[in-house]
């Protein structure tokens, strides 16, 4: 499974990291990339399964990823990890093709349980 | 609270790892904040960086440019986590505030003044605690707040920046860090900001929680 982390936080692409293959034992592919520009980039070069985005970052925010990857019709499904916990961000980023949104600090728990309910993993 | 002997000095993954704490309750009090206003708070990265008492105190400069007159509000926090909070109110936000609330506070005598600092406590209370009491909780720190105070209503920058951070604090020539928080509310132009001081003797204990957070 191809996996692009988004998150101008080395902190957190670390712990979204470590859930992924030590907690939920996935086999990835995994990407990672510190702001919009360079998730689009990374995107344009090779397609990615699941896409982890976050919100608040300079420049291209996680917003205007999602309406990028719509605009361009990228096939990755994306979950969108943020600490904005609005109603409207949360309905803004579904409105924008997100498949889920996960408020952080994002947990291992939490994040099996979206994986799961998307029919992600089975365990 | 444990003595400090070694200045820290934050590098790029504190820094990197702290800014995630401050995004994190800064997301708290944006929901907040929309919640009150039934609208949208744009969010931006917080600004982090460390800072001396006289750099500080530049920021005022920075003030006087940006709007004629300033609203601001005060609020300490102590604990093992502590420093103080500046909640600051240009004219346009202050009056976006008024729009949004619906609140007539123009009337003039004790009333109209009254409900002016009300308004003003209520709303910079909840913002500044909810934020310092996030990042104090992540870093699992003991923290309590001190009332919020009124520094200035709607008056003239230049009058009030170079007492609006209060009087030279005994940790003037040591690093202190500095946040920068700004709120926008959608389709506004004039955000508010929250400026967060924390000071020289709480950062080895937030680099000794960011440290563990980070094993």
């Amino acid at each position: 499974m191809k996996i692009l982390i988004v998150d101008d936080s080395k902190m957190s692409r670390r712990l979204i990291r470590g859930i992924l293959e030590q907690d939920l034992n996935l086999q990835t592919e995994l990407r990672e990339a510190s702001n919009g520009q360079e998730a689009i980039a990374l995107l344009e070069k090779e397609t990615a399964d699941l896409v982890f985005l976050d919100l608040t970052m300079p420049g291209l925010s996680g917003f205007d990823v999602l309406e990028e990857i719509k605009r361009r019709s990228f096939q990755a499904q994306v979950f969108v990890l943020s600490a904005d916990i609005q109603t409207k961000a949360r309905e803004k980023v579904l409105s924008l093709g997100a498949k889920d949104f996960i408020a952080k600090p994002v947990c291992a728990q939490v994040l099996r349980e979206v994986l799961r309910s998307h029919g992600i993993i089975n365990e | 609270m444990e003595s400090l002997t070694n200045k820290p000095s934050f590098c790029e993954d504190d820094l990197d790892a702290f800014g995630e704490i401050v995004n994190i309750a800064m997301g708290q009090a944006g929901s907040l904040l929309a919640e009150a206003f039934s609208g949208f708070v744009h969010l931006q990265v917080p600004n982090i960086r460390t800072i001396k008492w006289e750099e500080l105190q530049k920021i005022t400069d920075n003030l006087i440019s940006k709007s004629s007159t300033i609203s601001a509000v005060r609020q300490e926090f102590m604990g093992e986590f502590s420093g103080f909070i500046m909640v600051i109110y240009g004219c346009a936000s202050y009056a976006i505030l008024r729009e949004i609330l619906g609140f007539d506070d123009r009337e003039s005598g004790e009333v109209g003044k009254r409900q002016r600092e009300e308004l003003l406590l209520e709303l910079s209370n909840s913002l500044a605690s909810t934020c310092t009491m996030k990042i104090a909780s992540q870093l699992k720190l003991q923290c309590g707040l001190k009332p919020p105070r009124i520094v200035a209503v709607e008056q003239p920058s230049k009058d009030v920046v170079r007492t609006l951070f209060g009087p030279e604090p005994t940790w003037s020539l040591e690093q202190a860090l500095q946040i920068d928080i700004l709120f926008h509310l959608d389709g506004h132009d004039f955000p508010f900001e929250l400026l967060i001081t924390v000071s020289p003797e709480s950062l080895p204990l937030v680099q000794k929680s960011i440290a563990r957070l980070l094993t």
